[in-house]
């Protein structure tokens, strides 16, 4: 079932009690975590957290954790399949699923309050129950009647199960044949940030990450990338009002679409860009003059453009971003700028969200002791 | 020369301030036995004085020998039994098995009545307002927050808590608890504050 | 400095070391106290090295049965360099119960030039200690202190240590006990060792 009210449903509801935190390995998980944590560490609510990376690991951090847990909170995990059958659960466990895996499963959606999924997600064509779902009354009726009319009667609701059974059967093909992903669940954990009035800036970037980590891995598409962090454009335009100097603060600024340029060198960066690599063919043998040829042109001398980004002058840093976009035509490439969120910290560089994405990323695949 | 092995015995135990050694029984035997030997030495030689007196000289030597041997003797007792006493109050009142070996039989039981004391005290105070005891061994530095994010760094098994609530503890799983339950495992070593 | 308590291990070491005396009286089946020396019983008048508390005990019978006399680290050509400099003086390799002895001998020494030269000594050599806490190279510069000294470094270190850490943050975490943490840690060295 969805749940219509975060607050009082969802928040409200876990307070006081022990809550099993699931979280599984991707971006968008870490930040709603962070999220969520900052939460409950404010409220005292006592969590054990644990990491799943699929299924099988769900279900064995589910078994070795379940004593004595009422409420269980799934983030971006276990939306996509049948909670209950999997995990096999007490009567009066209660669990909360925010996943931004598509489809989600039919029967956590049609759950009686078992499985309760905390964002409705408007895009989804979820079939109507009464097409899914139908009970079988064929057999009661058939001892009423007797005769050439029981007979018929019979074909004919035969006739109209097994089209009711097609029908369901496209349903279901339709509706489980793609997979997709949703809103990020940290747009989602904020909103209830901001409802219980606990909206700061740390969740604000968490957000922002999450966000980012959607555009860079093309989970889905600008529009709808666009559609997803409005709450997120107006909730930092609120903050930009407020003048508070000495703290971080999340920002949102066109910036270059080269991703890390500000921690490697301008050149590196243009080279691994996912926007201009590829259109320039980099990879060929002539991808070298065209790159040299493209620093020429942004006026750029090449020493510079081959150092750290941060011992570059300072005006050549500046006019990164305008340059490119000068020079963006010339060699037919896309727009290289996008509106990104950066964290401007007092006393050291800003952070952008795209790079934190790929940060995150690579921590964890890096398998270590 | 004497009083050597003695000096030994003590060279060790200094060598690790911070842990306690098993207790050397051999050794204190024969140091025992060391003193015997002066002892009845100086028996015969002080019995023997009255006919010769410059052997008045080497009874003092021995005495000298005895005394010192005794003093490093108790100064090793006492530097054990000190470390004992922090023993309960960093371990808690039940040692675990391989630090009850270092001990000795006595130093155990010295252990046990320490622990019986110790219990008594803390329950005695605060009895006439009406309180039932207060935990000494508890909160050692103030505490800053009602609850503490902890990772667990082995396999301690179930942990129940006051309200009836059991966790368990597995390596490296992550709990956000209250801090008086959490306190005296991480004191043991058994989980680790995350901040 | 350590003060003469009967059952303090640092006293009971420091009066382990060996100063030189004189006898007064015939030691007889002593001879062992000198390794020099041919026949068991020990003559009045040898010179030798015997421990400190076995001379300290001597000397204080009625009468006395020898004389004590300064180690060659109090006596006149040290005491010249130390009042000179005293910080590059290696003082663990000289005598590693330096301060302590020298209250001991102090009482031996007619003049009374030994005491200054150890409060003298202690002056000069206070910045290098707090050198030694404040620095990385904790083994280098730990080398030349004597034995009180590398624990006042040590104290200074951990004090300055808590203080850091207590501004930069706020607050402590809670930590492990020191010996659990060092039964651990010897525990684990043991088993890696078979």
């Amino acid at each position: 079932m969805f749940i219509e009210d975060l607050r009082n449903d969802f928040y409200n509801v876990l307070l006081g009690n022990r809550v099993l935190l699931l979280v599984h390995y991707d971006v968008d998980a870490i930040c709603t975590c962070k999220i969520l944590q900052g939460l409950f560490k404010c409220d005292n609510i006592s969590y054990t957290l644990v990491p799943v990376g699929g299924v099988a690991e769900l279900k064995t951090a589910y078994e070795e954790n379940n004593e004595e847990i009422k409420y269980v909170v799934l983030v971006n995990c276990g939306g996509t399949i049948d909670l209950v059958d999997i995990l096999q659960p007490e009567e009066d466990v209660v669990f909360f699923v925010l996943d931004s895996h598509k489809p989600t499963d039919i029967c956590n959606v049609y759950s009686d309050g078992q499985v309760r999924l905390v964002y409705k997600d408007i895009e989804e064509n979820i079939p109507n129950f009464d097409d899914i779902f139908r009970e079988d009354e064929d057999e009661e009726e058939e001892k009423h009647e007797s005769g050439m009319e029981a007979l018929e009667a019979a074909v004919e609701r035969r006739r109209e199960h097994r089209a009711w059974e097609e029908r369901r059967h496209t349903l279901m093909f339709n509706y489980t044949q793609f997979s997709y992903y949703g809103k990020p669940s940290a747009c989602v954990a904020l909103e209830l940030s901001w409802l219980v009035s606990r909206c700061g800036w740390v969740a604000l970037w968490a957000g922002s990450v999450a966000a980012a980590s959607h555009v860079a891995l093309c989970a889905r598409t600008p529009a709808q990338c666009l559609l997803d962090t409005d709450a997120l454009h107006r909730r930092v335009a609120s903050t930009q009002h407020a003048n508070n100097d000495t703290s971080c603060r999340v920002v949102l600024e066109k910036d270059a679409w080269l991703p890390l340029y500000r921690w490697w060198s301008l050149e590196a960066a243009l080279r691994h860009a996912p926007v201009i690599a590829p259109h320039m063919r980099l990879h060929t043998h002539a991808g070298a003059a065209t790159l040299r040829q493209l620093l020429a042109d942004m006026g750029f001398p090449l020493q510079q453009a081959r150092q750290s980004y941060r011992s570059m002058d300072v005006e050549l840093r500046h006019s990164v971003l305008s340059s490119l976009e000068s020079c963006a035509p010339r060699h037919r490439l896309p727009v290289p700028s996008q509106a990104a969120f950066l964290l401007q910290r007092p006393h050291a560089p800003p952070q952008s969200a795209h790079d934190m994405v790929y940060a995150i990323l690579a921590l964890i695949e890096h398998v270590s002791q | 020369m004497f009083a050597e092995k003695v000096i030994e015995l003590l060279k060790e135990s200094e060598r690790n301030p911070d842990t306690i050694d098993p207790f050397k029984d051999e050794k204190i035997r024969q140091i025992l036995e060391e003193m015997q030997t002066l002892f009845i030495m100086n028996m015969n030689d002080a019995n023997a004085t009255t006919e010769n007196k410059s052997l008045w000289t080497t009874v003092q030597v021995r005495h000298s020998a005895l005394e010192r041997n005794k003093r490093c003797l108790l100064a090793y007792l006492y530097s054990r039994m000190e470390k004992i006493k922090t023993l309960r109050w960093e371990f808690g009142s039940v040692l675990p098995p391989d630090v009850r070996e270092l001990l000795s039989d006595d130093e155990y039981e010295w252990f046990s009545r320490y622990s019986t004391n110790l219990a008594s005290y803390m329950r005695s105070l605060g009895q006439d307002i009406g309180y039932s005891g207060i935990d000494l061994t508890e909160n050692l530095r103030p505490p800053k927050a009602l609850y503490m994010e902890v990772v667990c760094t082995t396999d301690y098994g179930k942990l129940e808590l006051s309200d009836g609530d059991v966790v368990m503890l597995r390596r490296n799983s992550r709990h956000f608890l209250p801090a008086a339950e959490c306190q005296t495992l991480v004191r043991q070593g058994v989980l680790k504050q995350i901040v | 400095m350590s003060c003469s308590n009967y059952l303090s291990i640092t006293d009971i070491l420091v009066s382990h070391e060996k100063v030189p005396c004189k006898f007064f009286y015939d030691l007889p089946k002593m001879g062992f106290l000198d390794p020099s020396a041919v026949d068991d019983d020990l003559k009045a008048g040898t010179n030798t090295e015997i421990p400190l508390w076995l001379a300290e005990s001597l000397h204080s019978r009625r009468p006395p049965l020898l004389s004590v006399d300064l180690p060659k680290i109090y006596k006149d050509a040290y005491r010249e360099i130390l009042n000179a400099d005293a910080c590059t003086v290696d003082l663990y390799k000289l005598g590693q119960h330096f301060y302590e002895l020298g209250c001991y001998v102090a009482k031996y020494d007619i003049k009374g030039d030994v005491t200054n030269t150890l409060i003298n000594t202690f002056k000069q050599r206070f910045r290098m200690l707090l050198t030694a806490s404040a620095s990385n190279d904790s083994i280098g510069s730990m080398q030349p202190l004597s034995g009180s000294e590398r624990k006042f470094a040590a104290a200074a270190a951990v004090t300055e240590n808590a203080i850091s850490m207590w501004l930069q943050r706020g607050d402590c975490a809670l930590k492990t006990a020191n010996m659990v943490a060092n039964h651990r840690k010897r525990k684990r060295a043991e088993m890696e060792m078979f």
